[in-house]
């Protein structure tokens, strides 16, 4: 067996044609500049795409400014440095089920804003407030939004001292405006009230006796950066209300 | 190329199903050759050089994606030896599992022993004869006759 094993593959040569064939693709190859290989430059430009995706990914997940929708329940945006929503903040659990409604993760802030003040607005008055400089407003009132819809700035420190707070920004901007007119009211009263309520205060105090209100604006002035800006009907005066203590409260709080 | 293009072609006929594939790795061992810079120590060694070689590119052929499509052992017996005889025991030894083939050429033909084998294929010299004893039943099975080796 060994020996018919050993003829069998004997009689297995390569043929002429193999050996020309390949003979004739050496010398091409051999004659062919090799391609040049850059493999450093490859892995340089494969590194600077990874670096420049991740930039991008990180400095559109990262917020750039905030922004808070106020109405009964209060809802706040994360917005990236694009103008796009990166992130919700719900306040309350009426707030959760509008937002679970209305879709507003990685749209423009401004039509975000609006659709949620139509929402939460349910014939009442919203009040937008936006941690960032001035201009923003404009851009919010003229996408459009809630009838009654009031937009604020507030300057970044505050913003801070509002997420401090455990408040949203329009809250807190109301906060101020009430601390000034009346020093006593304190964070959790106004954290409890809804942004209805704290404006009757705020108009009630207003309404009722200057004495409280110069009181107040010797610790208010410098805080809160002012109504910037206002579209609609303005938030009307609660006549005979008597001051913000004695508010109706129950409502959901984080 | 003269001296070892039988050695290759018969590597790859037991490796291989296709003509195609054979040309592609005459071209693949070849110019590994020429660009093959170290000195070998002696024929033995560039043998060794070329065996290894054509193994390893025959695997690397053969795992690729790209390549499909196979002959039949009758016709790839036929392509590679004239002979009736010798067609008949190409077609016994190509139709042995294929961890049997390379050991059953290396042996038979080039006549290296279990050790020497077992180096070249980088498998365990106990394996080598497990693998050849084997063979050699099978190959008595498909061929009958003697004994002899």
């Amino acid at each position: 067996m060994d020996e018919r094993i050993r003829r069998a593959f004997g009689a297995v040569r390569a043929d002429e044609a193999l050996r020309e064939k390949t003979l004739a693709a050496l010398a091409e190859r051999r004659t062919r500049p090799a391609p040049r290989r850059r493999p450093l430059a490859a892995a340089l430009a494969a590194l600077a795409l990874a670096v420049l995706t991740a930039a991008g990914g990180l400095a559109y997940a990262t917020p750039a400014a905030a922004v808070s929708v106020d109405a009964d329940a209060s809802v706040e945006l994360a917005v990236n440095a694009f103008g796009r929503v990166v992130g919700v903040r719900c306040y309350d659990g009426g707030a959760q089920a509008v937002v679970d409604a209305t879709p507003v993760l990685h749209h423009h802030w401004t039509q975000a804003a609006a659709a949620l003040s139509d929402a939460l607005a349910e014939g009442g008055s919203v009040s937008v407030t936006v941690s960032a400089g001035s201009g923003h407003c404009e851009g919010l009132l003229s996408a459009g939004g809630a009838a009654g819809l009031t937009c604020y700035a507030l300057d970044p420190e505050a913003a801070r001292e509002a997420r401090e707070a455990g408040l949203s920004l329009g809250k807190y901007r109301a906060y101020l405006t009430l601390s000034a007119l009346d020093p006593t009211v304190t964070q959790d009263e106004a954290g409890e009230m809804t942004m209805g309520e704290l404006q009757q205060c705020i108009d009630a105090c207003q309404g009722h006796g200057s004495g409280q209100g110069q009181q107040g604006s010797g610790q208010g002035n410098g805080q809160d950066s002012g109504q910037t800006q206002t579209a609609g009907e303005t938030t009307s005066a609660g006549q005979g209300y008597g001051g913000h203590h004695g508010q109706g409260h129950g409502h959901g709080h984080e | 190329m003269d001296a070892y293009a039988d050695l290759v072609r018969r590597l790859c006929l037991v490796r291989l199903k296709r003509r195609e594939d054979t040309e592609d790795i005459f071209q693949t061992v070849f110019l590994k050759y020429l660009q093959h810079t170290a000195p070998f120590a002696n024929a033995e060694h560039e043998k060794a050089w070329f065996i290894r070689v054509t193994l390893n590119s025959c695997r690397d052929l053969l795992r690729s994606w790209l390549r499909h499509g196979a002959v039949s052992l009758e016709e790839l017996s036929a392509q590679a030896a004239p002979e009736p005889e010798d067609r008949t025991v190409l077609e016994a030894v190509l139709s042995l599992p294929q961890k049997y083939r390379d050991a059953v050429y290396l042996h038979y033909y080039e006549g290296y022993s279990a050790p020497e084998i077992g180096a070249l294929l980088g498998k365990n010299t106990n394996t080598v004869y497990t693998l050849l004893t084997r063979a050699r039943a099978l190959l008595r099975e498909k061929l009958g006759g003697e004994e002899d080796g």
